[in-house]
């Protein structure tokens, strides 16, 4: 890379922002253009708002980094309190799970070896997918999250199935197997 | 840590770093802010898209492929946002109003307003490694073309015999650092040039 001369550089400056300088197509004269033009638009530029600084600093939030840190943990079950003739029966099921700023809020009804629920997700920066997987792996249903961070789906082939959001980057919050007995 | 580099400031978000997210938001909401603005959104939807960008670089962070390019990265995003957001305008006057109002590029920037709004960036950041004096002397250049000492003495409380050499120096250093970050000063003539470059002979000696 070769530097321009200062003074030369200095003289193309002066020009330039007099307006005296004329077209030309020496290098020193275009970077003296270039400089003196973002100079102007910067001064043109209002400075972004704290308000909205404030807002892109809460983006933040330490990623998980593997399966196992990104399992919820429980914080609410309806059916903790249900008198114990009721747990096997096809109730509907409000649970939550939370980990590390992000939540995920199931309304759950799982029938025999088959299922639907509708969920809702906190804390994500942006949207992503949730997935309904079988205790061996296996994809049961899988959805995008909507504007609202939400999403409903229904599933066949399994009792036992763990909810897993995920975003371009992998997967950011899965709860532990869920079943008709218990979280 | 707000002098690092964007690649190791990149490194250390993903690390869990805050304050490492902390430095990239002062560093780039300027310019997302600046280009919401430039493409004729009003001041609630700039701020709405310094948010959406900063989340998009959230996003993306762990998948950036070029990180020593991250200021085009967020100048391109930005400038897609915001035509995005200009496009969901309520009614079509909004929009013709708003796309009235575009101006991404000032007269003599690169025509490329993603890479006039980079360069913008770029000249802040480098300015920004100045010091007071320096800048003002600058400024007093870039934005008046002040060239009579005794205005730059009057102006900036300094002697006329220091202005020349602080003048010449405090350009070299803002070259460095431009040149460091990647503003583009290479293929410029060396010393000794002659006067078919183009530039009037109007420089005035300094009265002292």
């Amino acid at each position: 890379m070769t530097r321009p001369d200062p003074d030369r550089l200095l003289a193309a400056l002066g020009s330039v922002t007099r307006g005296e300088a004329v077209a030309g197509p020496d290098a020193t004269l275009a970077l003296a253009r270039r400089l003196v033009a973002a100079r102007h638009g910067l001064a043109k530029d209002p400075p972004c708002p704290a308000s909205a600084r404030r807002r892109a600093l809460s983006i933040f939030r330490p990623r998980p980094t593997s399966w196992l840190e990104a399992l919820a943990a429980l914080t609410f079950d309806s059916w903790q309190g249900a008198a114990a003739p009721a747990r096997g029966a096809d109730l509907e099921r409000l649970v939550r799970f939370e980990h590390a700023g992000t939540a995920i809020d199931l309304q759950l009804a799982l029938h025999d070896n088959r299922g639907e629920a509708s969920i809702a997700v906190e804390g994500l920066p942006l949207g992503g997918r949730v997935q309904v997987r079988a205790a061996d792996g296996r994809v049961l249903a899988d959805a995008a999250l909507d504007e609202r961070d939400t999403a409903h789906v229904a599933w066949t082939g399994a009792n036992d199935v763990v909810f897993a959001v995920t975003d371009e980057d992998g997967e950011v919050l899965c709860t532990p197997p869920l079943s008709r007995g218990g979280a | 840590m707000p002098a690092l580099p964007d690649p190791d400031l990149i490194a250390l978000c993903l690390e869990g770093r805050q304050e490492a997210w902390e430095a990239l938001v002062d560093r780039y909401a300027d310019l997302v802010h600046g280009i919401g603005r430039r493409s004729g959104l009003d001041d609630a939807a700039a701020e709405d898209l310094v948010q959406d960008v900063f989340v998009l670089l959230w996003r993306h962070l762990g998948r950036l492929k070029a990180r020593e390019r991250l200021a085009g990265w967020v100048a391109q995003t930005a400038r897609r946002e915001a035509w995005r957001r200009r496009r969901r305008g309520r009614n079509r006057k909004e929009r013709d109003e708003a796309v009235g109002r575009e101006a991404l590029r000032d007269e003599g920037e690169a025509d490329d307003p993603v890479e006039a709004a980079e360069q913008r960036h770029l000249l802040r950041r480098a300015l920004a490694t100045l010091g007071e004096r320096c800048r003002a002397l600058l400024d007093a250049l870039f934005l008046r073309g002040l060239e009579s000492y005794d205005e730059v003495s009057s102006e900036l409380d300094m002697p006329v015999g220091s202005i020349g050499p602080t003048r010449r120096r405090c350009l070299e250093r803002m070259l460095d650092a431009l040149g460091e970050l990647g503003f583009p000063v290479d293929g410029v003539s060396t010393a000794g040039g002659t006067a078919s470059d183009g530039v009037k002979a109007t420089r005035r000696s300094p009265r002292r």
